[in-house]
């Protein structure tokens, strides 16, 4: 498992690649609650982080560390998905 | 589709023997960029508390060696050994937990957080050595003042400093740093080299790339020369001194090199 300040940041900057990606994407109607577009979001959200991490050479600093991007992947991926479910939870009870 | 050339011109990391016991060992390394073959059959290797110095031309593929031998890029063909245990698909993040640290030219620190969180996220990660913590790390390599600074706005001898204090929070055993004298003080290459003694010291196998010759001999135990894509293990530096081929084209190239202007 990656160290706090590393997991902190990873979460934070998911968070916000979920929230441009799902307001990109509200003009072509994909909306909240559909398990569609809650797995293309959480997969853009991943892989754009992922690369977003790799052209900026810092997976060598987490390498160093011992967590790979895998892993790191791993824990944007499920932050997105946790927005998602959270998101469709709250459009269900308004 | 990629030749093969083992065993054509293949230097056996075998026949030189070190100090102590071999710490890494990539060997019969091959790398092509689409139809540009870089390495062929390019071998490196270091022994514990030993510096073995990988010299070359521009363009040799130096960093591509050493950022396969890091675990960082995947060769066409041949091995990394690190430690004893083979590894056909070396990664950065498994050599680094048996004690490897890469340090690269440039993209260990990146982005607007300060040099302090990527030290404090390494102490946290493996637990400072005893009596070490993060801060002290960071006032034995010069980098106290620097430490609030965002990491995209350190100067190139900050950087280096940083690594090695991020390197010392991690007590590795082997170290592969690409080119630490470039864009530096002369002052400031002098604590490097005083601090990269100390690692070898501590039993550290070190692999140095550059062009900063009197620096890079001045450590090196052992040279590798790379040229046409493969390497020769030249042993000492006065050995590698007395090796024409290498003096001709490697030595007065970088020594023309340091008198231009920059």
């Amino acid at each position: 498992m990656p160290p706090l300040p590393v997991v902190r940041s990873l979460v934070s900057r998911s968070a916000l690649f979920w929230a441009a990606i799902r307001a990109a994407l509200l003009p072509f109607g994909v909306d909240f609650g559909r398990p569609a577009s809650a797995v293309l979001v959480v997969t853009l959200v991943t892989i754009l982080t992922v690369v977003a991490m790799r052209r900026r050479g810092e997976h060598l600093f987490l390498g160093n560390l011992g967590v790979s991007l895998p892993v790191a992947a791993a824990v944007m991926g499920a932050t997105a998905a946790a927005l998602e479910v959270g998101a469709a939870s709250v459009g269900r009870l308004l | 589709m990629t030749d093969d050339p083992r065993g054509e011109s293949g230097h056996e990391p075998e026949e030189e023997s070190g100090g102590g016991s071999r710490v890494l060992v990539a060997s019969g390394v091959g790398k092509s960029y689409w139809r540009n073959t870089v390495l062929r059959n390019a071998s490196l290797w270091v022994d514990e508390g030993t510096v073995t110095a990988l010299l070359g031309r521009k363009g040799t593929g130096k960093t591509t060696l050493l950022r396969i031998a890091a675990g960082v890029l995947r060769p066409d063909y041949g091995t990394v050994m690190f430690r004893g245990s083979p590894h056909s698909h070396a990664r950065l993040c498994r050599l680094a937990r048996e004690g490897l640290f890469y340090v690269p030219d440039r993209g260990l620190f990146t982005g607007s957080r300060p040099l302090r969180w990527f030290l404090a996220s390494a102490a946290r990660r493996h637990g400072a050595p005893e009596g070490l913590s993060w801060r002290d790390a960071a006032r034995e390599h010069g980098v106290e003042d620097a430490l609030d600074t965002e990491a995209r706005h350190l100067s190139g001898g900050e950087r280096r400093r940083a690594a090695l204090a991020l390197a010392e929070l991690r007590q590795p055993a082997c170290l592969l740093a690409d080119e630490p004298f470039r864009g530096i003080t002369p002052s400031d290459a002098e604590e490097m080299t005083a601090t990269l003694k100390d690692f070898r010291d501590r039993g550290c196998g070190i692999v140095l790339t550059g062009h900063s010759v009197p620096e890079i001999f001045d450590l090196a135990d052992r040279v590798i020369w790379l040229t046409g894509g493969t390497t020769h293990g030249l042993g000492t530096p006065g050995e590698a001194r007395e090796h024409p081929p290498f003096v001709r084209e490697y030595l007065e190239w970088a020594s023309w090199g340091r008198r231009q202007p920059r």
